[in-house]
């Protein structure tokens, strides 16, 4: 049997006393579309954190690819093939669309600074290469068209998708969104979700951690839940709307607020 | 058709300027005092260039840029006058001298930031001039080392005026042309990746900590070419030249001109070199009016006399980069 692309054995994160997350298994399989919620305070960004690499953990591993990355530095964990994006957008602010992006296809292509000082041999395969990813990528999501453009200057709803575009200039084997829709009006979150599904139709293995049920429930194959740091649930998004532990995690068993 | 000449153009423009026009006015004029403040205009551009490189381009705000120039001087001026060294070998010895000075400074302060980082380089200053100062056997002290040799080499005198313009002004032109083709290519994107947030960076594959050693290194480098050029070219050097204000005057030059962009450093530079030698016939104020020039500048171009947008625009447009007007696919990126 083939092992799973991201697979997490017994993850435990402890910060002083408390445990943010406690003994948490799970794993993605190659192009799958998995959904990781949970409340707030859950242990989702911990989690998370863990998996790219920001947070040592206390105890467990992590593997990618099959290959062990807990204890890496996130830059090796990135270049290994896992994108991501962040809770709270953090685009490179002044510099330009396609400058931003480029970064994310610099850091699967490398940056030597002896390379990038000669035109012609390696150095000019590597600029080609950083400028190739960097326009898949931006025609991709869309934003061919505003390379120019500084980022702060695009709208809050292109910076979501600016950030997507700068993950998948990595070339991922897995890409880790989190919680891209919030901030979003209904109808882009809309946009947002046949976005997501269009990349994973296209074999892309995603990762969508989201504080937000909606999203999740409509577009993953399947749903890992957190609460108060350990996993409560893993299975289908039907079984998850009937389970009563994540019932009784969301809103004390409210079922209406809950999907 | 202009689009197709303009790449070469410009930087033929500005070669040319630099090799020929201001050498033959300088050289018309007779003023071997015009052609000092020349010679240490262009020893502060590359100062300001490779200050930029740290401060503007990667973000790391540097308080004791000075130390790494006097390394540079300290370590040209020794190897002249003791060892007899040539000056071809001197410049970039020097380079080296404080490219490992620099090292040294950014590897223990690697995981401070912002001011905090800033407070280790203004310490780190203190020291090389406190040992440049003190270390009386090794570097003569407050006495300085006179008698540097000027610029001869193969029974060529480079020594009068215009060989040593020639000099710095090629050194110059060298390190301009290193600086820009790392700060404009995609390297320079990683660095200012780092700037802008060094966490998301590193979830981006970029290697931050060998990003911010291999700055410093490359930065103090220039600025220790900047020092071995002002030993030659003075013939005299002592710690007073490398003291906390001149790294706060090299900081003033780059913020003057655009924090991140060349050009704007180069510009800052020559502004605040030149502009306290113009104005010295209206006597004491002069420096009030430089102040005041710094004010206003800041106040109405925060920028910078030519930001880090426009010089990025116009050198990828102008000197290679590879970028082209309008919008379409491959009008921008490096080829």
């Amino acid at each position: 049997m083939m092992a799973a692309l991201l697979e997490i054995e017994n993850l435990t994160r402890r910060f002083g006393g408390l445990l943010a997350v406690d003994r948490v298994s799970g794993r993605v399989e190659q192009g799958e579309l998995v959904g990781l919620i949970g409340p707030n305070g859950a242990g989702k960004t911990t989690l998370f954190n863990l998996i790219s690499g920001f947070t040592p953990p206390s105890e467990g591993t992590v593997r990618f690819g099959g290959e062990t990355i807990s204890g890496l530095k996130p830059w090796r964990v990135a270049r290994r093939g896992l994108g991501r994006t962040f809770q709270n957008l953090r685009i490179f602010p002044n510099m330009t669309v396609f400058d931003n992006v480029s970064v994310g296809a610099i850091g699967a292509v490398g940056h030597s600074p002896w390379r990038s000082l000669f035109r012609g041999g390696r150095g000019e395969s590597d600029a080609k290469a950083v400028s190739e990813r960097t326009w898949a990528a931006l025609e991709r999501v869309g934003l061919a068209g505003q390379g120019h453009e500084l980022a702060a200057n695009l709208s809050y709803g292109k910076r979501k998708y600016l950030e997507i575009a700068r993950a998948l200039a990595l070339g991922p084997r897995l890409l880790i969104l989190d919680e891209p829709a919030a901030g979003l009006n209904d109808s882009e979150t809309a946009d947002l979700a046949s976005f997501i599904r269009g990349l994973h139709a296209e074999g892309m293995t995603v990762l969508l951690v989201e504080h937000d049920m909606t999203l999740v429930m409509g577009i993953c194959q399947r749903v890992m839940v957190l609460a108060s740091g350990r996993k409560i649930a893993d299975g289908t998004p039907e079984h998850i709307r009937r389970d009563p532990a994540v019932l009784e995690a969301y809103l004390g068993g409210d079922e209406e607020d809950a999907a | 058709m202009s689009k197709r000449i303009l790449p070469l153009a410009l930087p033929l423009v500005v070669a040319l300027a630099v090799l020929v026009l201001v050498p033959a006015l300088l050289q018309a004029s007779g003023s071997g005092y015009l052609f000092r403040v020349s010679i240490t205009a262009m020893i502060f551009a590359i100062l300001a260039a490779s200050l930029n490189f740290i401060t503007g381009v990667a973000g790391l705000l540097s308080l004791g840029h000075a130390a790494f120039y006097g390394i540079g001087a300290y370590a040209a001026a020794l190897l002249a006058t003791q060892h007899g060294v040539p000056f071809l070998l001197t410049i970039p010895l020097a380079g080296v001298a404080a490219a490992i000075g620099g090292v040294l400074v950014a590897l223990p302060t690697m995981r401070l930031v912002s001011i905090y980082f800033a407070v280790a380089t203004l310490g780190m200053g203190e020291i090389i001039h406190g040992t440049l100062l003190n270390w009386v056997d090794f570097t003569r002290g407050p006495m300085g080392i006179p008698a540097i040799p000027s610029f001869k080499v193969f029974g060529l005198d480079l020594s009068g005026n215009l060989g040593s313009y020639l000099v710095v002004a090629v050194v110059m032109l060298a390190s301009l042309w290193v600086l820009h083709r790392l700060t404009h290519s995609y390297y320079g994107n990683a660095l200012r990746a780092l700037r802008e947030d060094d966490q998301c960076a590193d979830s981006m594959g970029i290697d931050v900590v060998r990003l911010k050693g291999e700055v410093f290194a490359i930065a103090c480098f220039f600025a220790g070419v900047a020092g071995a050029l002002w030993a030659h070219t003075t013939g005299y050097i002592s710690p007073n030249d490398f003291r906390f204000g001149e790294s706060i005057l090299v900081l003033a030059m780059i913020v003057v001109g655009g924090l991140g962009s060349l050009p704007g450093a180069v510009i800052g530079a020559v502004l605040l070199i030149v502009l306290p030698e113009a104005l010295r016939p209206v006597g004491d104020v002069r420096m009030i009016v430089v102040g005041c020039v710094m004010f206003f500048s800041i106040l109405l171009l925060p920028k910078g006399l030519f930001g880090e947008v426009s010089a990025l625009n116009l050198v990828r447009s102008s000197f290679g980069g590879g970028w082209k007007a309008g919008t379409a696919r491959q009008s921008i990126g490096w080829r």
